[in-house]
Parts: structure tokens; sequence; C-alpha cells
């Protein structure tokens, strides 16, 4: 009741005024209880005008505060947005149901932006990804190249490595990226000097003065490089070449090197040209030993035509019959001599490849006897081949049996009557060694290496017109030609003698 | 014509061996120092057997049987090649069918009357004697 009493000033009607009250909750409202309102206002309440126009007025301040909140948050809400699309969230989105309408017009023009941002990012990302998948091609590409390659960027660091010139110079790429250029020819050439992606853009005398053999097309250069003891191994020769690099506004922007180990290459162009020359050589010897065959056999004819025929005619005359004889036996030896020579010209050619035949070397010994078969058993001399016949080599076999008649032939001259040739074969290492030996006179120690000249004789002093001095020269033709070495070995005079010669089992 | 045996060598010395040889047993022969000669004598009506030197300074032995096809005077002819080389080279090729044989020089007179009998008997079976 008191405090009734004092919330209600007596008007001079005797009234309760509510003014208490309606200060109340003018000062709620004021102070942001925007919610403060009379609850009851009866029809005979005074003021009762007053207290409706408060609540009216609570009710637009509350009004109005609620779409100013709205808005307040709406924009809070689109500023978190905008943050997260501003630290890379493309995908948020501003919400676009807003009451207000200027921020849901705000949130459309967000969400736009955003479209159009997301879609500008993601292409560039494209972009990028293209061109960090094509950069890491490139990369690859170097790393795999089959050449040993370094790549320097415009001040000369190197930035590429690749796993070829590791492997050549012995040094990873960890030790060389970003190392001066001239620092790798330490491990090329054993000193600092220049490479040759150093001389790019240099006059050709800077050129002259660090590569022998070298050639230039427009910016990009060409060197051959011979290095005595590569690392500390045999002589290798490089062929390099190395080409400026420029960016898309053609400015210089650093070089690529590549080396090539030609060792290989240049030995087999060496023996190609050796063979070639080798071969032309032969063709001319071939043609002049044809002709000069030609031209002896005809003049021979009528001699080894016609001399029978004079000593059928010659009769009782003991001494003419013995000078025909000198004179039909010197015809005979001149036309064996001329047969040998054009043999031995002919096995000048080198052999092809594939002109080798898996040959039998027993079988092929035992033709090559069977040439020699008369001969033997008139001098009484056994043949005993020991080869197996399951050793087989690679060999043109016409040579190979020509190899085995010429050298029985030669140890039959050498053998004395009963007497063996023996025949045998080793095989080591894909290499078999034959020997064929005999029983006879033996070799002095100094002839046992000129036996196989051509013309060479043993006995000068004798003269001997049947032996021409080419057998055992054709036969060292015919095993170099099939890539053998051939010798002779004889514990001296009266102690027979044996001539030794290998043959690879594979091919060459 | 009696001859039955040509001989075509630009050498004298085996023109005059050929002849002795073959005249000492009883075969007639003539001979010839190159191809037109030879050329001649066909077309003067020799048919016969026909020794042809390979090697001559005018027109080699092949190139002057391919000139005696061209003319249509092989038939009739019995063809073997004197040769001073080992063999008879490239050249024969397609030539095999007109050529019966080769005598490579120098040779023994045994082997090579042995031959030239053998030629004339091949001639007596092409001309229908015998």
């Amino acid at each position: 009741m008191r405090k009734q009493e004092a919330n209600h000033i007596s008007g001079q009607d005797g009234m309760i005024l509510p003014l208490p009250e309606l200060t109340d909750i003018l000062t709620r409202i004021c102070s942001g209880d925007t919610a403060a309102r009379f609850q009851e206002i009866a029809e005979h309440d005074h003021f009762r005008t007053v207290k409706k126009l408060v609540n009216d007025l609570g009710a637009y301040i509350e009004d109005t505060n609620s779409v100013a909140q709205e808005m307040a948050m709406g924009l809070c809400e689109h500023y978190e947005i905008l943050n997260r699309i501003s630290q890379g969230d493309f995908s948020a989105r501003a919400a676009v149901n807003s009451g207000s309408e200027i921020v849901a017009k705000m949130g459309e023009l967000i969400n736009l932006e955003a479209d159009s941002l997301t879609a500008a990012i993601s292409r560039a990302k494209q972009a990028e990804d293209e061109t960090k998948s094509a950069y890491q091609q490139l990369v690859d590409i170097v790393e795999f190249l089959p050449d040993a390659t370094l790549v320097v960027d415009r001040s000369n660091k190197i930035i590429a490595w690749n796993r070829a010139i590791e492997k050549m110079s012995g040094i990873g790429k960890d030790e060389m990226l970003g190392k001066p250029s001239h620092k790798c020819s330490l491990a090329f050439y054993g000193e600092e000097r220049p490479m040759l992606i150093d001389l790019l853009g240099q006059e050709p005398d800077l050129m002259r003065q660090h590569f022998t053999h070298f050639n230039m097309d427009g910016n990009t250069l060409f060197a051959e490089i011979f290095i005595p003891s590569f690392r500390n191994g045999g002589n290798r020769t490089f062929w390099a070449t190395a080409t400026p690099l420029f960016d898309k506004e053609v400015n210089p922007s650093g070089g690529i090197e590549s080396i090539r180990d030609i060792t290989a290459y240049k030995r087999s162009e060496e023996e190609r040209i050796r063979l070639e020359s080798g071969l032309q050589q032969a063709k001319i010897i071939e043609a002049f030993m044809m002709r000069l065959g030609h031209d002896l056999r005809t003049p021979l004819t009528p001699l080894t035509a016609l001399l029978p025929l004079i000593k059928e005619r010659v009769t009782n005359n003991p001494e003419l019959e013995r000078m025909l004889d000198i004179c039909r036996r010197s015809t005979t030896n001149i036309t064996k001599l001329i047969d040998r020579a054009q043999a031995l010209a002919n096995l000048s050619i080198p052999i092809a490849r594939d002109s080798l035949a898996h040959t039998s070397l027993s079988l092929t010994a035992d033709i090559a006897y069977s040439e020699n078969a008369d001969v033997m058993a008139v001098k009484h001399v056994t043949w005993q081949n020991d080869i197996r016949p399951d050793v087989i080599v690679p060999a043109v076999s016409e040579q190979l049996t020509v190899l085995f008649a010429n050298l029985i032939t030669n140890s039959v001259d050498a053998s004395p009557p009963h007497t063996t040739i023996r025949v045998t074969a080793e095989q080591q290492d894909g290499t078999v060694t034959v020997a064929v030996r005999d029983e006879g006179v033996g070799l002095r120690t100094e002839h046992l290496d000129c036996i196989f000249d051509a013309f060479f004789k043993v006995d000068e002093s004798r003269h001997d017109l049947d032996a021409v001095g080419l057998g055992l020269a054709i036969c060292k033709r015919i095993v170099l030609n099939h890539h053998g070495r051939i010798w002779a070995e004889s514990q001296g005079l009266g102690k027979g003698a044996a001539i030794i010669f290998t043959i690879n089992q594979e091919a060459y | 014509m009696d001859a039955k045996v040509m001989l075509v060598d630009d050498e004298e010395c085996i023109r005059e061996t050929v002849t002795m040889l073959l005249e000492s047993e009883g075969i007639d022969v003539i001979t010839v120092a190159g191809a037109s000669a030879c050329l001649q004598q066909l077309k003067d009506g020799f048919r016969g057997v026909i020794l042809m030197d390979v090697m001559m300074p005018e027109m080699d032995g092949w190139e002057t049987i391919r000139e005696i096809q061209k003319a249509g005077l092989q038939p009739g002819n019995v063809i073997s090649m004197l040769t001073a080389l080992d063999i008879p080279d490239e050249r024969m090729e397609g030539l095999q069918e007109t050529i019966v044989d080769y005598i490579t020089k120098p040779f023994s007179p045994e082997s090579f009357i042995e031959k030239i009998r053998k030629y004339l008997v091949v001639l007596d079976q092409l001309t229908g004697k015998n």
C-alpha cells in the first residue's frame, strides 16, 4: 500500500494519477527496453490516451530497432562471408533471404562477385597447374634425357644436372646445382676451364683456344673433345653441343649443353675406315694380281703346252731331256707361284660377317688331309686327327680347308718317312687352339717368327723350286681373316715342329 | 671351209701354240686375233668349235659372243672360253646356255686335246652327224 501510494500521486479530485508508471515505461523504452508497455489500459483509466500513445511509441521504436538490428546482423553476416572469401574460402556465399531488401540485394551482389572471383581464380589456378605441369614435364625431360645435360641460368649458375651427366661425371646434382658452370669442367677435364656452354655468344677465336674441333650454327656451338685418361680411365671422345635459352621476350635466360660419349662410335668409325681402306687396297692388289696372273699365264701357255711335245721328239739325248725336265719343272712352279700369289691376293679381302658358317674343325682337317693322302702314303707318313667332331667354329670353310691343306703340306714336306702328323684342338674361353705337329726336321728359333712371311724359305741355299714360300703366308692371312693368331713352335732342328693357330668360337 | 676349230685370241704365241697342238693331232684350225675377224669368219660360213679368249683389247670374249648372238651367227657352233683367269667372271651371266665349257691357261697338251675332241663330238651331235 505504501508503495502504491508512493507511485501514485493523488490529484486534486483525489484521483490517483499513474505518473510514476508512465515515467517508468517511458524511461525503459528510451533506455532500450523497447518492449516495455502498459499492460492493461482500462476504459476508465486516466491518461488512457497517453498510455496508448506511450505503448504505440514503444511499438514504433521496437519495430524500427528490429529492422535496424536485422540490417546490422545481415551486414555482419555479409562481412563474415567477405572475410572468408578474402581468406581463400571461395565457396562461401552470402544469404539472400534477409528481411531487409538492401541487405538481401547486397548478398546477391556479394555472391555475384564471389562467383566471378571463383571463376577467375579457377581459371588462374588451372593456368598455374598447367604451367606447373609443363615445367615439371620439362624438368623430367631434361632429367631423363639420354645425353648428359646441364642447364644454366642467365648468370651461368647450374639449374639442371640430369641423371646421364651424373653418371658420366660421377658427380651428383646436389653437388652441382647452383654452382657456376665452369666448375663442372673439373669432372671432365680434371682442371677448371671453360665448358662449351661458357663460350655461348663468344668469338670463334676463344672457341679455338679451348676446342680443336668445333663448329657453329647460328647461336649453337658444337665441339668434339678428346680427353685422355678420362676420370683416370681410358681415353674418351665426347661430342658436345650448347645452345642459348631465351625467355618469351627473347632476352637471354641461360643455356643448355648436352654431352655424348662417342668413343665407341669413333672407334667403330676408325675401324670402318681402316677396313674400307684395307678393302680398297685389297681390291687394288687383287686387280693387280689378276692382271699379272693373266699376263704371266699367257706366255706360260706355249711352254706348258709345247715342252712335252718337244720332249717326245727328243730321242737318245739324255742331256737335252734333262734340260727339258728342268724347264718343265720350272714352268710348273711358276704356274703354282701364280696360283698361290693370286690365292693370297684373294685372301686379302676382309671376310664379310654373313659369309661365316658353322664349320667342323675335325671334318675340315680330314678333307684337307685327303688332298695330301697320296703323297703321305708314298712317304709313309701317318695322319692322326685328334680333334673332337663336336668342335665347331664360325669360319669360311673353304679358307679353313686351304689353311689345313697348306699346314699338312708343309708338315709332309718336313717329315721323314714313318713319322706321324698329328692335329689337335683345345677349347678354352671361347677360343679354340689348333696345333698341327710333325716329327720332321724342326725349326731354328730365329726362324720361328719369319716362316709366315711371304716368300720366306727356311733353307735359302737349297733353292727348292717346289717350295714357293707362300703356303704359310696364306695360312697366316686366313687366320688373320678369322681374327685369330698363328705361330710356330719347335725344340730345334731335328726335333719336329708345330704350327699352332687360334680361332674364335664366337662370331665377330 | 674344212677347219672345224676357230681360235679367237689376241696373243700370237697362243695362236701359234694352239695351231701346232691341233695340227699335230690332225685337226684343222683357223686363228683370228679379235672380234671383228671372228664375226667375219662366221659371216663367211664358219661353223664349228670356237675357242674364245676372254681378255682381248678390241672387244672382250663376252661381248664378242653377244655380238655373235645378235647377228644370229651362234647356231651350229660350240663355244668354249679360253681364259687365263681363275674362273669365268660374272660377265658370263646369261651366256651359260651358249658356252659349253672353259679352258684355263696354261694347259697341258693332253688335257687340251682331250677337251677339243669332246667339243668336236658335241659339234657332230649338234649338226646331226654321227
